[in-house]
This record gives C-alpha cells, structure tokens and sequence, in this order.
C-alpha cells in the first residue's frame, strides 16, 4: 500500500511532536541562561558600583570618633581590604550557598530582612496594583470610549497629576490633609505603634497574619494604614495605566473593523468589550505586568515619608551605610522580580496571540 | 473629515448617564473609604510615644553604642557609675556607686557600690559586674571604647586597671598622668553601663562576649528594658517588674523612626505622638503657636567645623587656614540659613547654655580673607560635606562667602559612610562635618582638636588635627599641663589660654554648635532632656 504523495510530505506526528519539544526545550534553556546571565551581570555591576562607590559600612559601625585600632578591626572583619576580584568571588561563594550574610543595620540575617522587607511591600504593592487597575482600566477605558468628553478631561487631568506629580509630594500633602486636617487617614508606619510586635503571624502580611490570629482589631488598624500610601500609589501607577490604555484603545476606534461593527448596528459597549479589548490584551498584559513589578520593587519615597518598612527602604538604607551585602541581596529580588514578570509577560502573550510565540 | 460619535442613539445616551452616575458614586466611596475605618487617634495615659530620626542606631549593646539616639535609649535601661547632675551638667553624682573616692597620688578612683542596687532580674549589681562591664568596651573594641581609651585605657591592661575588689568595691587605676575629671566624666556615659554579667556571658558567641545578642535587647538596672528594637523602625521600651529605686507611670515608650521632620510634626498635631525631636523651625513655630505643642530647648554637645588639610600645599600657609576662617560670616548664617538652630561658636570650649547670646562675631573680615587669598594666590578647593541638613544648606552659604572674597570653592556632597573614610585618609582639601564630644570635659575638645602626638600614617586618625596633618607642639604641652590640674579654677584658665592660641593656629574652624528642639505635647511633663543626660522614668501626662 502507497501513500498518497501529499501524506508522505507532511512528516509523522510523533517526530513533529518530539521536535517541537525539543524546540520547546531549547528556547526554554537559552532562556534560562539568558535569566542567570542577567542576574550574575546584575549583581557584578551592583558589586562594581558600591565598590567604586567608596562607601565604608567599617565606618559606619565604629564611628566617627572610632579609634584607628578599632576602625582597621572593623574593616578587617568584613574583608574590606581585600581586592574587588576575591571580595566579590568570596560573595558568590557565600551566595552559591545560600547565604545572604547578615544585616550591619538591623544585625539580623539578610534572608530575614529580606522577608520581612518584601511581605511589606507585598501588601502595599498588591493593594495599589488593584487600586491602579481600577483608576487605570476605569478612565482609560472611559476617556477611549467618549473621546473629548468629560471622562477623556478626567483622565487627562489625572494622568497630569498622578504622572508628573512627585509621589513624595503627594503623600506629603495626602499625610497633611487627609491624616493632620480631616483624621480620615491613618499615620505613618503598617500600624499604630500599640500593636508593635502583638500579632507576629507566617506570611509578614499584616493583614493576612491578623485574619488569621482573629485579631480584627489589629486587622482594621492594618487596612487603615494602608489605605492612603495604597491610594497614592494607585493614582501614580494608575495614571500610566490609564495612559496606555486610553492610547491603545483609541488607536483601535480608528480602525476599519470598528467602522464595520457600528455600520452593522453594533452598540459603542459591545464593540468595546468585544471587538477592541481582545485586539489589544496583549499589549495591555505587557503594560499591567510591568506595572505591577514596578510597585513590588519598593517605592522608596512613598516607603520613606510613610516608614513603611519596605523593600525600597530597606535597599536605601543599607545603601547609605554601604552594606554591601544587604544591597546585593536586595537587589537580586528586584532583579529576579523584574525578570519573572518579564518572562510572565512573555509566556502571557505568547498564550494570547500565538503569532508572538514564534 | 467629520468626526464619528459612537454616542448617537437615545439608548446609548441613557447608559451613559448611568455610567456616569457610577463612576462618580464609586469615586466618592474610594475616597471616603478609608474614613469608616478611622480611629480616634490619642496616646494612652501610660504610654510614652516618641518619633525621631532612628537611622543612626546600629546597635544597642552599650560597647558599641556610638551615637548619641542609641545613647538616650540605653539610659532608660542600663545605669552607670555615675552621672552628671540634672541641674549642673558639669557636676558629677553617685548612682550605681554611692560614694567614690581618689588617692592622694591622683593614680586610683576607688568606687563603693549601693547595696541595693538590682538588675532587671533582680540580681544584685556588683563590683564585678562593673569591672567586667568596663572591660567588655575595651576588649570588643567596637568605636565606643575611645571614651576609655582616651583616659589612657586599653583592652591589653584592662583586666589589671579595672578590679572589683570584692561584692562592692570597684578600682580603676588611672593609667594616664591627667587629673581624675576627665575619668569621673567618662563614668557618666552610657557606654560605660553596667550590664549584668551572668545574663550576658552565657550568650557569647565565637568569643563576642555576647555583643550580638546584647544589640537588640538588654541586661542592665535600669527602669525600663529593651522589649524590641528593630533598626530604622521602633525601640520598644517596657516598664522593669520592680525597678530598685523608682516605679516610672509610664509603661511603655515607645520610640517611633519617622525619617521625615515634616510628618513628625504632623503626628505632633495629631496627637499621636507625645514628644517629637528635631523638627523644623517653621513646623516647631506652628505648633507652639496653635498650642499643640510645647517647646524645650538645648545646646547640642557637638560642633560644626571647617576643617582644611594642610597636607594640601596652598592650606599649609597658617595665613591662609586664617583667611578661610575669616570669609565665613557666622552670625549672618546663624540667623539665616541655620535659622536659630545654631549659635556661632568660635572657640573649642563648648558653650553649656543658650542665653546669653554669645557676643557679635570679630572673625569675619572679608577684606582681609580676600587679601590673604590673593597674596598667597590660592586657586580653586574642593570642599566635602555631608549630605544631610543643615550641612548642603550650610556648605552653599560658605561657598557664596567664599565667592565673595574671591575663592572659588567647589562643594561635594556625601553621606557619612563616604565622607569621614576620606578625612581617616587625609583625601580631600577642605571640610564642612560635625564632631559630637562625649562629654562636657574641655579635655575632650582639646583630645581631638590639639593632640596630635604621631603626625605619621600610623597615627590617632580620630582626632581632628591629625586628620588635618597639623602639630602644634606648644599647644599640645599647654593642653597636656590642663590635663593634669587639679584645681578646676586653675585648669579653666589654662584652657582658655589655649583656646586664644589655638583660634590663631588652627586649620580646623569650630562654627557652630547646634541646638536642639524637642516639641511635647503640652500634658507631658517630667523628662530631662540635657546634651549630656536623658532621662524618661519620670514622666507624667497630666
């Protein structure tokens, strides 16, 4: 029995199936190589930078008015005199092992700190995400929608504030108005100093640690102090967010399918939600993902005027003593953050729109 | 080409009232939210609450206790020896030891223990608590030693300088030739705390006589103990169960990082805060002003200084080093950049009280700087600074002085962990920095601004003038003779022979000595707040 010749072009489906895994594995490992390749580049040139930085954390721990003994012990205990090549061949040896080292500020593990730091960020992160995505999604999709109008001014306007406005600023004046003037805010800090240290829960998310321990009260006080660093945020992220959207989407009501939609009686909501939002998720998937790395790497300023004990605080504040161990640390998360959204982002629209995958 | 609306049926029209409606209901409860959750926000009668600015705590074991905040902190906890009187800052009085006394050779300081002395764990507190407390700072080496080491200590002698003669008796022989004041001050400092012994030891590790375990908590008699310390966050401090002396009506202090002065006055005015430090003058001038907050001020004991290497061949010329003195208009920056923050000071001895003002500055001359900068044709300086209030606002009010007697002056700024490794090595040309004494001893001051024994590589890089490569062989004869009077009257004169010479010679510029001001609420009474001596355990809310 023959073949017909336009079967026996295709090949078999066991080898199709066999190489396009191993495609599949190839790209999947260059991928991987590339990821540790940005890392090690990122910590080297972390590591270069702090060291050319001149910053002595010797200094930092003993004193200004340190004797010359104890500041040359200082410097020796933490192999400050030895060269770049092995301080920093000694640091990956260490890192290799899993050890991060231990804090010259806080005199804690690294690893801890780390935990600790980034639980901080963590809620506040997730809670204005969600806060810029509605802020973001809403007047986007609403300026797109009655381009000109009143929802389009509103969002101009707000993009022009959240977006050029210093988030220092911002929450300066939120403290000011809505925490000092009106008491409709919480102060600074995750919660009021009386709860310091009662509810030490798994996770470091405070409110998750406070639902779990049944301690409501402390889980209100917790959501209160969120709120306004929460809000500020979302209106910063959610101002580019709603940027992009409203860029994207308006592009898409210019098209000619959209033309085609409203002469066949199409209502304005349902060539939105139906024919426009799916032209542009893949695009807007990139954007709410990179929006969303960029709030869990820590925002310093918001994290400083708040004393939010967060990660951008903690890489700040080890950075201005030189702790170099507890930098490096800090930023691998925000390294590995970025990279794993990046990654995210990829393998999301390669699942939206086939085409990418190529 | 006319533009399209999507908006052209009745239908549509409707719905858009609708989403109007919506989003304006859904923006006026995300903006009111918060509020159903709000608390009233007032400190408990029994809580102490106190923001600052933490970042300069590293440690709170009192040997590698290097700032004055971590200082505050451990005299909640921990006692010395002795102490300087809350009325008199210069007197010293008994408190863990109730009675001293000094050979009649000057060479041994003999202390006797109160026997009713207990720590924390209601354990006794010894001679040899002491003996070992003082050791533990001179053998860990961690920066606060030098207070000891400076009268003469060191950690190889400790053991056979520092004895407890037996449970109550503590002797200290006085290695040095100076007379014993400036030792009897050194007692006073917190670094000099006695902890207890048998909690601490057993926690040493890898031969730390316990130092990493004792920097986040407490082993000391005071009224309080360290109940959590997390760095650039909080100090909780608890009351002790039974204090040996004294039950302190506070409970809690709790001592709150607010990096921001401006959201310390904003809690100030919220009342959730009862004592704010270091806000600005505009923030302190509104509170006191509304009454939501009263106002105590203090002479800081530290100074800024204007510090030239005279390694650097156009700083060499004493001429020059005066020139840099006399270009710098201290009462015109006291008033207007420092803002009543400072009072000039030209002297190395410290003032100890705000008023009176002190006299109208004579230095300044800046017909005479410019003269001396164009003999000596002085070229452009690059000066170092810190990154930190006042000290860029003040760096530009020197430059513009500068200017203005002809020298250019290019100003860098860096944070601490930059700046005072480059003054170790000599590596810059002029300086703009703060030096914080430990204590009100004039003995001090002329430790690192005079003595400067070993002007090599290998010398004491913590003092000033070392670190400005300068000698001055009859200064220094003049200050080591003070060092040794006895007569406190006789050793005053003596110092301020010196001080006249030294404003002559020297090529590190004392400026200003800075002032605190701590806002409290105004139901908060009873804390002492001095440069030299904190103390919280008798606070009130009335």
């Amino acid at each position: 029995m023959s073949s017909s010749p336009d079967t026996a072009a295709l090949p078999a489906p066991a080898h199709e199936g066999a190489a396009r895994f191993a495609a599949g594995l190839r790209r999947a490992g260059l991928r991987a190589l590339g990821l540790v390749a940005a890392l090690f580049a990122l910590l080297a040139l972390t590591f270069v930078a702090l060291y050319h930085g001149r910053l002595d954390p010797a200094e930092q721990l003993v004193g200004a008015n340190a004797t010359r003994e104890a500041y040359l012990a200082a410097r020796a205990q933490l192999g400050l005199d030895d060269p770049l090549h092995q301080q920093f061949s000694a640091y990956l040896g260490r890192l290799a092992e899993g050890d991060l080292g231990r804090s010259l500020l806080t005199r804690e593990p690294i690893a801890s700190d780390i935990r600790r730091s980034f639980a901080a960020t963590l809620e506040l992160g997730l809670l204005s995400f969600a806060g810029a995505l509605v802020v973001g999604l809403g007047l986007g999709l609403g300026a797109a929608r009655w381009r000109g109008g009143w929802p389009d001014r509103l969002c101009q306007g707000t993009v022009l504030v959240g977006a050029s406005t210093p988030t220092f600023w911002l929450a300066m004046i939120g403290l000011a108005v809505l925490y000092a003037q009106l008491g409709w805010a919480a102060g600074p800090g995750r919660q009021a100093v009386f709860f310091e240290g009662e509810v030490v829960g798994p996770s470091g998310l405070l409110l998750l640690d406070t639902a779990l321990a049944g301690r409501w009260d402390a889980w209100r006080d917790a959501l209160w102090h969120l709120a306004l660093p929460a809000l500020i945020l979302a209106l910063h992220e959610g101002a580019y967010i709603a940027r992009m959207v409203r860029t994207l989407v308006a592009a898409e009501f210019g098209k000619d399918y959209v033309l085609t939609a409203r002469i066949k009686g199409l209502s304005p909501g349902l060539i939105l939600w139906r024919h426009v939002l799916p032209n542009v998720r893949v695009p807007l998937m990139a954007v709410l993902t990179l929006s969303l790395a960029a709030l869990l790497e820590g925002a310093v300023l918001t994290e400083t005027v708040f004393s939010w004990p967060g990660l951008g605080r903690y890489l700040t504040s080890s950075l201005l003593i030189g702790d170099l161990q507890a930098v490096m640390a800090a930023s691998l998360l925000v390294g590995v953050i970025y990279l794993t959204f990046n990654v995210m982002a990829d393998a999301l629209q390669g699942w939206l729109d086939p085409r990418v995958q190529g | 080409m006319k533009h399209m609306s999507l908006d052209a049926t009745p239908a549509a029209a409707g719905s858009v009232d609708f989403d109007r409606r919506c989003w304006l209901a859904g923006g006026a409860l995300s903006l009111f939210a918060p509020s159903l959750l709000a608390a009233p926000s007032r400190t408990p009668a029994d809580q102490l609450v106190v923001v600052q600015d933490l970042s300069t705590i590293t440690s709170l074991d009192p040997a590698a206790a290097i700032s004055y905040d971590a200082m505050r902190v451990l005299e909640q906890c921990y006692e010395t020896l002795l102490r300087f009187g809350a009325a008199d800052g210069n007197k010293v009085e008994p408190t863990l030891a109730e009675s001293f006394e000094i050979d009649a050779a000057q060479r041994r300081l003999r202390l006797r223990l109160r026997a009713s002395a207990r720590f924390a764990s209601g354990n006794p507190v010894t001679a040899g608590d002491a003996a070992w407390s003082l050791q533990r700072v001179l053998k860990l080496k961690k920066g606060a030693d030098s207070v000891l080491v400076a009268r003469g200590f060191s950690a190889a002698t400790a053991d056979a300088d520092i004895r407890a003669l037996d449970e109550r008796t503590l002797e200290l022989r006085m290695p040095g030739e100076e007379a014993p004041q400036p030792l009897l001050n050194a007692l006073c400092s917190a670094i000099t705390s006695v902890v207890e012994r048998a909690v601490v030891e057993p926690m040493a590790k890898d031969g730390d006589m316990g130092h990493a375990w004792l920097a986040s908590r407490s082993a000391g008699s005071g009224p309080f103990a360290i109940s959590r310390w997390a760095a650039n966050e909080v100090v909780v401090l608890e009351r002790t169960a039974a204090h040996w002396r004294t039950k302190p009506a506070m409970r809690r202090i709790l001592i709150r990082h607010i990096a921001e002065p401006g959201v310390r006055a904003l809690m100030m005015r919220s009342g959730d805060a009862d004592i704010a430090l270091e806000l600005t003058a505009d923030d302190l001038a509104g509170l006191e002003r509304e009454g939501q907050a009263r106002v105590h001020r203090f002479l800081q004991s530290r100074f800024f200084y204007l510090m030239s290497n005279t390694e650097v061949p156009a700083l060499a010329d004493p001429a020059v080093r005066r020139a840099l003195q006399q270009m710098v208009d201290v009462d015109t920056i006291a008033r207007a950049v420092l803002k009543g923050h400072a009072l000039p000071l030209r002297s190395l001895l410290l003032r100890e009280a705000i008023e009176p003002p002190p006299p109208r500055d004579t230095v300044f001359d800046a017909a005479a700087a410019r003269a001396a900068f164009e003999r000596a044709k002085v070229g452009p300086l690059k000066m170092l600074t810190l990154a930190q209030p006042p000290f860029a606002e003040l760096a530009q009010a020197v430059q513009a002085g500068a200017r203005q007697c002809g020298l250019t002056i290019e100003v860098e700024t860096l944070v601490g962990a930059q700046l005072f490794p480059r003054l170790r090595a000599r590596r810059y040309e002029l300086a703009l920095a703060a030096f914080s004494p430990a204590n009100p001893d004039p003995s001090i001051m002329t430790d690192t601004l005079v003595i400067n024994a070993d002007n090599s590589a290998q010398g004491n890089s913590a003092s000033l003038a070392w670190r400005a490569g300068w000698q001055d062989n009859e200064l220094m004869q003049l200050a080591r003779e003070a060092g040794r009077m006895p007569d406190a009257a006789e050793r005053m004169a003596k110092y301020r022979r010196i001080d006249t010479l030294f404003a002559q010679r020297t090529p590190v510029a004392p400026l200003f000595q800075p002032i605190s001001k701590v806002a409290h609420a105004p139901q908060v009474r009873g804390f002492l707040l001095t440069p030299y001596r904190t103390s919280l355990v008798d606070v009130v809310k009335s």
